[in-house]
């Protein structure tokens, strides 16, 4: 989904359903495991990260949030339209 | 007892008077442009030309006679084995009069005669081009199955059938048709049902990419 439709929507729709500012989401890129280099900033001042690293976010959400589950089966829900997997 | 009388060595210096071979002189001298064999040899001259050594002026083909039967009738003097020739290939797989038909699951008919009557799709010609068929049947006619999950069934000679995908008029695939959830509150039920592992690993890989052509894109 990176590929096609880019990284920034993907972390815009993680934002909505993390409801993490950028900077919380940095920080979860960075506890999952994503080096803190690679997370950068647009000209336009959203977060930008390298496709290959967005994993990186569901192990970092798991640690940083409480309710990290239900938080990603919200994400997935937002992408019924594009990828349905059960 | 010893015979007082020595042989002579021809080696020596002092062999003038020793008896040794001597080569006889030739009666005749013959020429032998190729004495390898030691005996005389009749020379054959492949090339023989008419002329000497000089720029030819007129006819450059000696005695040749134009044969009037090769260009009357050459199909008649052909032979049996060289006909046909460029019609054959190693492997010929494509479909002979391929149809296009519904799957029976979405209404369609299992009937192919009938179906051959609704769509027919042009075959193909001998050199292997396609006249007038879309990208996804030559794809299709290349294998069993192509990238497009389209199900091409060769085993049927004439009767070669090209499934279409699971897919309504409208031309979104349907859902409900795979097993897949039909609505959002369905499919959120179904992932709560599911184990932590299998959370992060669908929405990491909802993260990362969306392979093109799965079954499960909408």
């Amino acid at each position: 989904m990176s590929i096609r439709r880019g990284v920034l929507p993907v972390i815009e729709e993680l934002r909505h359903a993390t409801g993490l500012s950028d900077t919380g989401l940095e920080r979860a890129y960075a506890v999952g495991g994503g080096a803190p280099a690679t997370a950068g900033r647009t000209a336009d001042g959203q977060l930008m990260v390298p496709a290959i690293g967005l994993r990186h976010f569901v192990p970092g959400l798991r640690k940083e949030l409480p309710d990290a589950r239900q938080r990603l089966i919200d994400y997935l829900a937002l992408n019924f339209e594009e990828l349905v997997y059960i | 007892m010893r015979s007082s009388r020595s042989v002579p060595n021809p080696k020596s210096s002092s062999a003038r008077t020793a008896v040794g071979a001597q080569a006889l002189a030739p009666a005749a001298r013959i020429p032998d442009g190729d004495t390898e064999f030691g005996r005389t040899m009749l020379h054959v001259h492949v090339m023989q030309p008419d002329c000497a050594d000089r720029l030819t002026g007129l006819a450059q083909a000696d005695h040749e006679v134009v044969e009037r039967l090769a260009l009357d009738a050459p199909k008649t003097i052909e032979p049996a084995f060289f006909r046909d020739q460029r019609e054959r290939r190693i492997h010929r797989q494509e479909a002979r009069d391929p149809v296009v038909i519904e799957p029976a699951s979405e209404g369609g008919t299992s009937d192919r005669s009938a179906a051959r009557r609704k769509t027919r799709v042009p075959r193909t010609t001998g050199s292997g081009s396609f006249e007038g068929s879309e990208a996804w049947f030559m794809c299709a006619s290349l294998d069993g199955r192509n990238r497009t999950s389209v199900r091409f069934v060769p085993e049927t000679g004439r009767n070669g059938i090209i499934r279409r995908p699971i897919q309504p008029p409208g031309g979104m695939p349907r859902v409900s048709a795979t097993g897949l959830s039909q609505d959002v509150d369905e499919y959120r039920r179904r992932l709560s049902e599911q184990p932590d592992e299998q959370i992060d690993a669908w929405a990491g890989e909802l993260m990362r990419t969306c392979r093109s052509g799965a079954v499960c894109c909408r």
